[in-house]
């Protein structure tokens, strides 16, 4: 059996030249963590977000869902229930994006995201709910049709049928999120878990295509701006937004990781 | 209150939740509110009357998610909201662990329970519930393979002799004390009693008493009367 985690550094003895405890630095994260997932994924892409946004370093390996990969017996043995994407520190796995996306929180560095205020805090997780309820759903199907479906049969054709029926599920969460976005402000007031989520979402809407569906809504347009050039929530020098896949990125299975320079 | 002491945020009013006693989210937010010792009024949302569809509780729920819980002018929607409202409102300390690699196996289980656990004791649950009509053997038998697997693997956590899912009492029990006690009232008890640790971890969860006020939070959940006549107790 495969360990899919044998990837990046940790090929090399913890150690070894380059690697943490080498030359005696002392950071937060003693290890790199190891992130595996698919570039067209909204869960995976929520992960590497939180990631930069938490300075917590990530070296990235590539799942390749377009042909099963989640199902395969090496990936079962880290995420029995086929749950992507899988996340490794050390000795210390864990998958899905609610379990990582909380777990580098408590890992990374700077304050806490989540609100403290107890009707903030339920505002951010209903917000965080449709995302992964409402959304997702939506968004993995059109990705499916427009970006996947071809990656692992050339002469596979989008459903447009599929695609529209997804795209009219999206319209009510969408009209929701625009009417509750006030001017320069994040969706529950200052940056949180929600816009973690949306941001995977709405990023994998315009690598499909799609970007009509955001453009359209001036509130979302002008959120979408703001998260573009959001910087790191814990201060570090980096825009979270520039680690995401671009359309070729995804063909090419090709995902970045988040490198911290500044401790 | 003392210069460090911790000031809880008070609720406006009587806390009111909208939900069904069939419905594994209602009955986490009923056992989360008696762990957290706060009293939630309750009324009923058919749904198997479409009440969930009508424009009164989309006007609440936009995306008619269930339950619903007001707090004076506040009103959110959805078992992840509102346990975190309970949660914070409560008059104890908050369920999530405070170590990340612990916060992180508590929220994999919640995921597990959301992804999987729900839909497969909805399924299950549904022939008891009058006017919810009946999925079928082979859903049913689905539903069943689907949760014994992941059951499985709560077996497998649990052997370690942990007294519950985190180790300490966590959201995860409250998602998965919802979920088995649902299994039972649907005489899918077998699911929990066929697994020796499984069903030790819902024998703790049954008789735990809230770290709060030290009464019993189990009874908060409803029981299979109140689900046949669709009838919602309030949580004391």
């Amino acid at each position: 059996m495969a360990d899919l985690f044998a990837f990046g550094s940790a090929l090399n003895p913890l150690d070894a030249e380059g690697r943490y405890g080498a030359a005696g630095d002392l950071k937060k994260t003693q290890y790199v963590m190891q992130l595996l997932g698919f570039p067209g994924d909204p869960d995976t892409l929520k992960c590497l977000i939180i990631a930069a946004e938490k300075g917590i370093e990530v070296e990235s390996g590539v799942l390749d869902i377009s042909r099963g990969a989640e199902r395969s017996d090496d990936y079962l043995a880290i995420s029995p229930n086929g749950v992507v994407p899988a996340l490794k520190e050390a000795l210390y796995q864990v998958v899905g994006d609610l379990a990582i996306i909380s777990f580098i929180e408590g890992r990374g560095l700077g304050n806490r995201m989540p609100p403290r205020n107890a009707q903030v805090l339920a505002e951010q997780d209903y917000w965080v709910d449709t995302a992964r309820t409402v959304v997702g759903p939506q968004v993995r199907a059109i990705v499916q049709e427009k970006v996947v479906k071809d990656m692992a049969d050339d002469a596979a054709q989008p459903n447009q049928a599929a695609v529209d029926a997804a795209r009219a599920a999206l319209a009510p969460a969408l009209d929701a999120l625009d009417a509750r976005l006030a001017p320069g402000r994040f969706i529950v007031g200052e940056y949180s878990y929600a816009d973690v989520h949306w941001t995977a979402c709405v990023h994998l809407l315009m690598v499909a295509g799609q970007g009509d569906l955001i453009e359209r809504r001036a509130n979302l347009r002008a959120w979408f701006g703001r998260i573009r050039q959001h910087k790191s929530f814990c201060g570090q020098n980096l825009v979270a937004y520039d680690l995401l896949p671009s359309l070729e990125d995804i063909k090419a299975l090709r995902m970045k990781g988040v490198v911290i320079t500044d401790f | 209150m003392g210069l460090f002491g911790k000031k809880k945020q008070k609720t406006q009013g009587v806390l009111l939740l909208r939900g069904f006693p069939g419905d594994s989210n209602t009955n986490k937010c009923l056992l989360m509110a008696a762990e957290q010792g706060l009293r939630l009024e309750t009324q009923l949302v058919d749904v198997t009357q479409g009440a969930c569809e009508s424009p009164e509780y989309r006007s609440l729920s936009p995306f008619g998610k269930m339950p619903c819980l007001k707090d004076g002018d506040f009103v959110i929607s959805g078992a992840p909201a509102i346990l975190s409202y309970i949660d914070i409102k409560g008059k104890g300390g908050s369920l999530n662990p405070k170590k990340a690699s612990i916060l992180g196996e508590q929220n994999y289980w919640v995921d597990l329970a959301q992804r999987i656990g729900d839909p497969a004791v909805q399924t299950l649950i549904q022939p008891l519930v009058p006017g919810c009509g009946d999925p079928g053997a082979a859903a049913c038998a689905a539903a069943r393979d689907s949760l014994g697997r992941v059951l499985d693997q709560l077996a497998a956590l649990v052997a370690d002799g942990r007294a519950f899912i985190a180790g300490q009492y966590s959201f995860a029990d409250i998602h998965w004390t919802a979920i088995a006690h649902l299994c039972a009232l649907a005489g899918e008890a077998k699911l929990i009693e066929s697994r020796p640790g499984v069903q030790a971890w819902y024998g703790r969860a049954i008789k735990r008493t809230s770290a709060t006020e030290g009464r019993p939070t189990y009874q908060a959940l409803a029981t299979l009367d109140e689900v046949r006549n669709k009838q919602l107790k309030p949580a004391a």
